[in-house]
């Protein structure tokens, strides 16, 4: 007997089979975002997050000899963005603004000493009340105790070295319980757990977010990558010496005792250690045919300093090499032109907008981001013109508390405490250089961004759109 | 051994380590201003080590001209905990601007600042060793080995191995974050 539906006689069993099972399923996505871009069934979503790896660590953004194939891959099937910045450049409230859409001051993770509010949403938690089966796997590293992370089905991650993790053996904590790693090195036992909850068979769609060790200090690379790029020369820039890694309070950012040129490779060598692994979940996408319904988006969580205006070590200042991240995103059949760089200025609390809108949910107002969804359909569209930067001092690290205002074509830096303004043009000294704000020219156009920095801080400037009004224009 | 003035005795022998130190620090901090890239980088790289080497090592300078010069043991320990002791004040200034008085005070109990103390006092008591040694060699009656020299290098090996050998050092530091968190935030 033919036991197809088309062309078959049917059972009245049969029929009852069919028909409890359509309504189970009618049942399940009832919750469900009804349409997201036409179609029927909402997008899987996987989230991966590096840590601390900038932007130009990539093929794609042309570094002159890392290799991410996988990364690249994304970028030529998606959309690079190439001026993507985070709100703040720090390990704790940067993760907290990718999962909130909400700015440190409104979140409450103003540094990687203060705690996660319970109060939080996150998108996961927003996306699981929506029908998602939803995961987050891996670094948390937000301060106080574990949260009880609502809207998550699957939480694994680990608090050893105070949520630093550590790249060999590293235990985990799955959904409260210690177990120790199945793998030897992190970031592959992180990629098998992800390979896991994307494999179970569901019926709903799923939210993975999979946040990595890599490629944070001391940049200890697999066995098998350890001679990759010895004979590649890194090229640091004119204002480093091999003394800035010790110097200035540099120690506190785990830099080892050795030549920098091999501190460098070694963090080169774990941005491709993290790219293979990429490359398994993509490759997993493929095989199991969910990479037309799975939007794909690769960030970091802050840039890295390699010596420039004589910093080392995770971001904190308002500088570009700090503030600009990584971001790709790939989603097939959702994107005009795959393939391109967006230019447009997207941050880090507009992630969480987008996702929601992408999967036909409209992000809510608390969310300060502002969804760059229009940026990935059409090439054209405008992005923001002026956003607000901010660190909050985090000891010991000694990076006064500041605010900044970042324009397409300059950024004006407040301290507080001694230091003084700071005013740069980029497009003219990309490099941030020299300080304009007491030159004659730089006088009045401080003044100006001085001034579009406060109505930020106020949020009398949209803080989602960064629409300027009138005479405000930087 | 003949006993020196107090200038003689004292402000010489830290004079040896501290002006070279200052100097080099004046150096090694403005050398990015040199236009000249290959220039920038050696006067860097020489005043840089001048300047750690002063920090860290200043000690085998001062004790041993102090010893000499007839300073007693307290001058000459203080002779050589001057050192770190400036270099804690000025990370305290350094950072003062960043965080409020309390929490600058405590960012000198930093392990970096501690494991320049620890070498300071470690290689005071190598220093006593060696100047007794050489004294003893001259004719001196003294004895070499006594104990407080080894008390400090006893201190100096388990600074070694709390700062650098356990964990990398992250375990102290995180110690000392928790002890910040403890004292100023009541997490």
């Amino acid at each position: 007997m033919q036991d197809s539906l088309l062309g078959a006689p049917l059972s009245r069993r049969k029929a009852i089979q069919i028909g409890v099972t359509a309504g189970a399923a009618l049942f399940l996505r009832s919750g469900l975002p009804k349409l997201a871009y036409g179609r029927q069934r909402p997008p899987n979503i996987l989230f991966i997050l590096s840590d601390n790896q900038r932007w130009d660590f990539m093929g794609c953004a042309g570094h002159p000899f890392v290799r991410t194939p996988n990364m690249d891959r994304l970028a030529s099937e998606g959309v690079l963005f190439s001026n993507a910045f985070v709100t703040t450049s720090l390990c704790s409230p940067s993760r907290a603004s990718f999962l909130t859409g909400q700015y440190a001051h409104t979140h409450g993770v103003k540094n990687n000493t203060t705690p996660w509010n319970d109060g939080n949403i996150t998108f996961l938690e927003r996306l699981k009340a929506n029908g998602y089966d939803t995961a987050f796997i891996g670094k948390w590293h937000m301060p106080g105790s574990l949260p009880d992370l609502r809207g998550v089905d699957l939480f694994v991650t680990f608090t050893i070295e105070k949520g630093q993790g550590r790249y060999f053996d590293c235990p985990l904590i799955v959904n409260g319980t210690e177990r120790p790693s199945r793998k030897p090195y992190l970031t592959e036992e992180l990629t098998d757990t992800a390979l896991d909850f994307i494999t179970k068979s569901r019926e709903r769609p799923f939210c993975l977010y999979l946040s990595h060790k890599a490629v944070h200090h001391p940049w200890i690379p697999p066995s098998d990558l350890t001679g990759l790029y010895a004979n590649e020369r890194p090229r640091f820039p004119r204002e480093f010496d091999p003394l800035v890694l010790l110097t200035r309070g540099h120690l506190f950012e785990g830099f080892n005792i050795g030549p920098p040129e091999e501190l460098y490779r070694n963090y080169a060598r774990v941005v491709t250690a993290l790219d293979s692994q990429i490359g398994r979940v993509l490759d997993k996408l493929d095989e199991l045919g969910l990479s037309e319904d799975t939007i794909v988006i690769f960030a970091s969580d802050n840039g890295f300093f390699w010596g420039e205006h004589q910093l080392a070590g995770t971001g904190r200042w308002a500088y570009e090499e700090s503030i600009r991240i990584p971001l790709i995103v790939r989603a097939p059949g959702r994107i005009q032109d795959p393939g391109r760089k967006a230019s447009q200025m997207i941050l880090n609390v507009d992630v969480a907008p987008t996702i929601l809108e992408m999967v036909g949910l409209t992000p809510p107002e608390s969310m300060e981001g502002k969804s760059f969804a229009t940026i990935l359909q059409s090439t054209n569209a405008p992005g923001r013109e002026a956003w607000l930067y901010e660190y909050f001092s985090d000891f010991p690290y000694r990076v006064p508390t500041l605010h900044a205002v970042r324009t397409e074509t300059h950024v004006y830096i407040e301290y507080e405490g001694r230091r003084k303004p700071e005013l740069f043009d980029i497009a003219s000294d990309p490099r941030q250089m020299k300080n304009l704000s007491e030159t004659p020219e730089g006088k009045s156009l401080a003044s100006m961004l001085k001034k579009l920095l406060e109505d930020l801080r106020r949020g009398e400037v949209s803080g989602s759109t960064g629409r300027l009004r009138g005479e405000n224009r930087g | 051994m003949n006993t020196s003035s107090l200038p003689a005795r004292f402000i010489v022998p830290l004079s040896f380590v501290l002006i070279p130190l200052v100097a080099s620090w004046l150096l090694y901090f403005n050398s990015w201003r040199i236009g000249h890239d290959v220039l920038h980088q050696w006067v860097a790289i020489i005043s840089g080590l001048f300047l750690i080497a002063g920090l860290c090592l200043g000690s085998i300078v001062i004790y041993p001209l102090a010893f000499f010069r007839g300073a007693r043991p307290v001058e000459r320990v203080i002779a050589c905990l001057a050192i770190p002791l400036i270099y804690c004040v000025y990370e305290i200034c350094a950072v003062s601007g960043s965080f409020p008085p309390a929490e600058s005070l405590y960012y000198g109990l930093n392990p970096t600042v501690w494991m320049v103390f620890v070498l300071t006092v470690g290689l005071m008591g190598v220093c006593e060793w060696v100047c007794r040694g050489v004294s003893r060699l001259r004719g001196a009656g003294l004895r070499v080995f006594t104990w407080f020299p080894l008390i400090a290098v006893a201190v100096l090996l388990l600074g070694v191995y709390f700062s650098l050998i356990w964990g990398n050092g992250a375990p102290l530091f995180y110690l000392y974050v928790d002890g910040y968190l403890a004292l100023f935030s009541g997490v």
